[in-house]
């Protein structure tokens, strides 16, 4: 095997390198040309004759070498001429016909029978081939352009590979010192070139979005042994995008389509060059006021679109000359209205500001293409702030809405929704949106269509691969590896060993560090499952969800963070950030929400394979409204809720969730939950009322089997939060406490083998007490062990904790008073002379079995 | 004789009518037998509070099931009190079973809360502290909790 490895991968290497040496151009240092180039499709015009010249001039100035075409025409000749004065190659197109109707052009050519018609358009080709295989400027050929991929028959696919191989050996004769290479979307026409098409020497791909970081891997897969050039790049396609209501494809902010091809260069081009690649073209260098040209293109109407500036970044590493702007949340109510009625529109600015110039059009989704392309101009008043009033366009039908904004240095951009105009008296009374309420439309979904090509390519071998099937209706169920899973967990990263013989089955952590690899790894060995945390900034932590530097930042932990662990066997799911949204507001603000759902879809395109979940602190109407409208890609909501944690999934239903939920965080009522003294401190459940409390939470959220995928219990492992055992199920020291066996009874059905002590019997008459300094109180706890085991006690005295925090920050242990507590005894009496010195205290006492369970409760008190 | 049968027809009447007059139904509302269910409770009289729980549910259980079974999810809102009978007769049920487990009466404060949860399960209460609960929910814990004991013990 290891033999056989070596051989091919000199295979490759000679074949490689005879290519080089054959046809492939080098660069100005004699280097192979690594390809930065830019398909385009600029023409000249009446009114500037100069156009096209002037925009190979901004080609060149963003970094490129090279332009791609996919026909020859009648500017070709000046389009070479004009590449070549300012030092670009072009790939010049061969447009071959296609055999059905396609995206993009038209053909009916049947390349298993049309003869005569396969033979005018050979004559065509090799015409273009004599007249242009001297100028300086050309890169190579590239012969028709997604061609398999639109033909119906498997007969005419291989009738046309054929085809292809005699034109690509009859182009090499009249022209032996140009590549030559042909055109697929994705890898699809690679198994035929490699059967029928030999001749060719390097292979064009057509990809966008991610699924281009997948093309080395989808090409061996497809038995490649060429080399490749990825001939269309770009940030995601409206072919590839998620519908909304109305079926139409929702467009990428410009900040995605900026990373999608600054970040995706390097990252699914450059760095894959080891691979195959030998560089690409960035789709499209245009200034088309189409639909395409809005999604796609480097301009419109002269105005630059981010895709100029993340191209030129892409090639020269250099940012942009000015701020960047865009658009966000364009907001559209009602969605559906009467021709000519009015539509309330609002606009926000997700970097920059709305204040200036915004124009709105309308593009109808309907009559064609022909009609489709068409964009006019909105009838637009600006009502006040941000929301304007747009008239509908008189032709029923469901049309898109644009809305840009043209901002400094002849920069542009541009933002998505839809709307559904109804012929007059034909709207349902179901169908009328209250329009007080202007609903989030703009946000795109989930990238699915980009992973789903991942997926289809398989590009990794995963080690887990886990997804949610089922509706609301119907429920949902969380599979992995294909097999039912519940999460029976709890958040932690110590004593896997006691989770795994208990029953339970799943972890999960907050955020990623040094100690992750290892856990996750403890986790595997232990037959356990992992949510992996990925943290983000909290506003109260001063982390400013409005600062775009603080986001990119954010963004490259979480990208590295995913990247690091996608593929471990143990994970199961990514937690995306935990109670972001403020412990202490509505948990409502769009900014955080959108910054998730751009995170979300993010993490999803970089593993498919596991579900995103993000986690909140408890919920309400506002919060739940304000997930589902800005972050629509997340797939799991995770609620950390402590009083109440069983009713999580009824006031879920109630707020109209209807994705999946998991109890992330539960267990006993908080400090900021209980009564307190009356000198403030909280009053701690006992360790057997706390016991109940995990029984029953525990029991009543796994009922829910319908909405709720499991739950993960609050905390397996110590914290000093408040007191030292408020929330820890194990004792500083790491013995489990009850706990621990009540959430086994509920997992398993039965009693751990070894169980912890019970609290039998209290006698504190200092408990919630004011007392005096010296004042001596007999006091007792007496605790029963059902396994016989022999109990020890300690008594301690610690002042009240001051150092409080929120949202579970860390907090200092307070300091122990000594010398003020004796016990009496091994049944758990004791005696307690009061500290000198006034203030808040707790007694606490702590039994241990020596097996490895224990039991700690405290009770607060007070020195006049 | 007749005086004996006089002052017999007397003790029976002041019979019926001194229970009445110690219990105080009031106008009988449902709402008012289950303040007074409250109140009695807070005021640890067990007993009273169970004759104001039993005559609460004794005339209005059949209407609070019907409104239960006419709903689908629990009501928000002002739309809340229309389920007056289903909130007090749920409410009643729930202090029933509170009496009953601090009377250790704990197989029969099961079988209150099951029937609470079960079936009267979209009943509220409205809370002084400004918010509705659920009683329903709130057996449905008791009745794990005190499985629990029951297990612990």
């Amino acid at each position: 095997m290891r033999f056989f490895k070596l051989v091919l991968g000199v295979g490759m290497s000679l074949l490689s390198l005879a290519f080089l040496r054959a046809e492939w151009p080098t660069d100005s240092e004699g280097n192979p040309l690594f390809v930065k180039g830019v398909t385009f499709t600029i023409e000249n015009t009446l009114e500037d004759p100069q156009r096209q010249q002037t925009a190979l001039r901004e080609v060149k100035n963003i970094g490129a070498n090279a332009i791609r075409t996919w026909g020859v025409g009648q500017d070709t000749q000046a389009l070479l001429d004009n590449a070549d004065a300012e030092g670009l190659k072009v790939l010049l197109g061969l447009w071959l016909e296609h055999g059905r109707d396609g995206a993009e052009g038209d053909g009916n050519l049947n390349y298993a029978s049309h003869e005569e018609r396969k033979q005018r358009q050979r004559e065509i080709i090799l015409r273009d081939v004599a007249r242009y295989k001297n100028h300086p400027a050309l890169l190579g050929w590239g012969v028709g352009n997604e061609v398999v991929l639109n033909i119906a028959t498997e007969e005419q696919k291989v009738a046309y590979a054929i085809y292809l191989e005699e034109l690509v050996k009859e182009i090499k004769m009249i022209d032996p010192n140009h590549m030559v290479m042909s055109v697929s979307a994705w890898t699809i026409s690679v198994p035929y070139w490699e059967k029928y098409t030999p001749s060719l020497d390097v292979y064009g791909i057509n990809a966008y979005g991610p699924a281009v970081g997948a093309i080395p891997l989808a090409m061996k897969e497809a038995g490649a042994t060429k080399p490749f050039l990825v001939t269309e790049f770009g940030p995601r396609g409206a072919w590839d995008s998620d519908k909304d209501e109305f079926g139409v494809s929702i467009m990428p902010t410009d900040l995605e389509k900026y990373d999608h091809i600054a970040r995706g260069w390097q990252e699914w081009i450059t760095s894959n060059q080891s691979e195959g690649s030998r560089g690409g073209f960035i789709f499209n260098f245009s200034d088309d006021w189409s639909p395409t040209g809005i999604w796609l293109g480097f301009y419109l109407k002269g105005a630059k679109r981010p895709a100029y500036w993340a191209t030129r970044e892409a090639f020269t590493g250099k940012k942009p000359e000015v701020a960047l702007q865009t658009l966000e949340g364009l907001m559209v109510s009602p969605k559906t209205v009467n021709s000519g009625g009015t539509i309330n529109v609002g606009v926000e600015p997700l970097q920059g500001d709305a204040s200036g110039e915004i124009q709105f059009f309308f593009s109808p989704e309907f009559g064609g293409r022909d009609h489709s392309n068409q964009i006019f101009d909105a009838e637009a008043k600006r009502y006040k702030d941000h929301i304007w009033k747009l008239t509908a366009p008189k032709d029923p039908g469901v049309y898109c809405i644009y809305a840009s904004k043209r901002y400094a240095g002849d920069n542009v951009t541009i933002t998505q929704s839809s709307v559904n105009v109804k012929a007059s008296l034909e709207i349902s009374t179901s169908e009328k949106v209250d329009t007080s309420v202007i609903a989030m439309a703009a946000s795109p979904a989930l990238a699915m269509a980009t992973a789903t090509l991942m997926q289809i390519s398989a590009p990794r071998s995963r080690g887990s691969q886990v997804k949610i099937v089922g509706d609301i209706s119907q429920g949902f169920q969380l599979l992995k590896n294909g097999q039912p899973f519940r999460i029976l967990g709890a958040g932690g990263s110590n004593y896997f060993d006691v989770m795994a013989e208990n029953g339970g089955n799943a972890i999960r952590t907050w955020g990623v560090g040094k100690d992750t690899p290892g856990i996750l790894d403890k986790a595997h060995a232990n037959g356990l499952s992992v949510t992996v945390g990925l943290w983000l900034g909290h506003e109260r932590h001063g982390f400013d969800y409005s600062d775009p530097k603080q986001l990119a930042d954010q963004r490259a932990d979480v990208k590295k963070a995913v990247e690091q662990f996608r593929d471990h066997p143990a994970l199961l799911s990514w937690g995306l950030g935990n109670e972001m949204e403020g412990i202490q507001n509505r948990g409502d603000s769009p900014v955080i929400w959108k910054e998730i759902n751009y995170l979300a879809k993010m993490i999803k395109e970089l593993d498919p394979y596991h579900p995103v979940m993000t986690v909140v602190a408890n919920v309400n109407p506002e919060k739940v409204k304000a997930i589902q409208t800005y972050a629509p890609a997340v797939d799991i909501l995770g609620v950390n809720a402590y009083a109440g944690a069983q009713n999580i999934g009824k006031n879920l239903r109630s707020f109209d969730w209807n994705k999946p939920y998991a109890v992330t965080e539960y267990g006993l009522p908080g400090p900021w939950e209980v009564e307190l003294t009356a000198w403030g401190a909280p009053i701690e459940p006992t360790s057997r009322e706390k016991a109940g409390f995990y029984y029953v939470s525990t029991k009543g959220i796994l009922e829910d089997t319908k909405q709720c995928l499991g739950s993960y219990a609050f905390l397996w492992g110590n914290k000093q939060e408040a007191t030292a055992s408020w929330f820890g199920m194990f004792l500083p020291s790491g013995e489990k406490t009850p706990r621990v066996d009540a959430i086994t009874k509920v997992w398993t059905g039965e009693w751990p083998s070894n169980r912890a002590p019970i609290l039998k019997e209290i006698v504190m008459p200092v408990f919630n007490r004011k007392i005096k300094a010296g004042e001596r109180f007999d006091l007792k706890a007496r605790y029963e062990d059902s396994d016989g085991d022999t109990i020890t006690y300690t008594w301690e005295i610690f002042k009240e904790s001051t150092d409080r925090k929120v949202g579970g920050d860390a907090e200092a242990v307070p300091e122990m008073i000594t010398g003020v507590i004796r016990a009496i005894d091994q049944n758990g009496s004791a005696q307690l002379i009061a500290p000198r010195a006034k203030g808040a205290y707790r007694v606490f006492v702590t039994v241990k079995d020596g097996k490895g369970s224990g039991c700690m409760d405290n009770w607060p008190f007070y020195v006049e | 004789m007749r005086n004996i049968v006089l002052s017999l027809v007397f003790t029976s009447l002041l019979a019926q009518i001194l229970p009445a007059i110690a219990q105080d139904f009031g106008d009988y509302s449902s709402a008012t037998l289950t303040g007074k269910a409250w109140e009695a409770y807070g005021a640890n009289d067990f007993e009273l509070a169970l004759t104001f729980t039993a005559k609460c549910k004794e005339m209005y259980l059949a209407t609070a099931k019907e409104q239960q079974a006419a709903l689908d999810v629990k009501p928000t809102g002002e739309k809340v009190h229309d389920s007056w009978a289903l909130n007090d007769v749920g409410t009643c049920l729930y202090i029933e079973g509170q009496i009953l487990e601090k009377q250790d009466k704990v197989t029969e404060a099961i079988a209150v809360y099951k029937i609470l949860s079960e079936e009267l399960s979209f009943s509220q209460c409205w809370d002084t502290k400004g918010w509705f609960w659920s009683p329903a929910e709130a057996a449905a814990d008791r009745v794990k909790q005190l499985e629990f004991d029951s297990l612990l013990d």
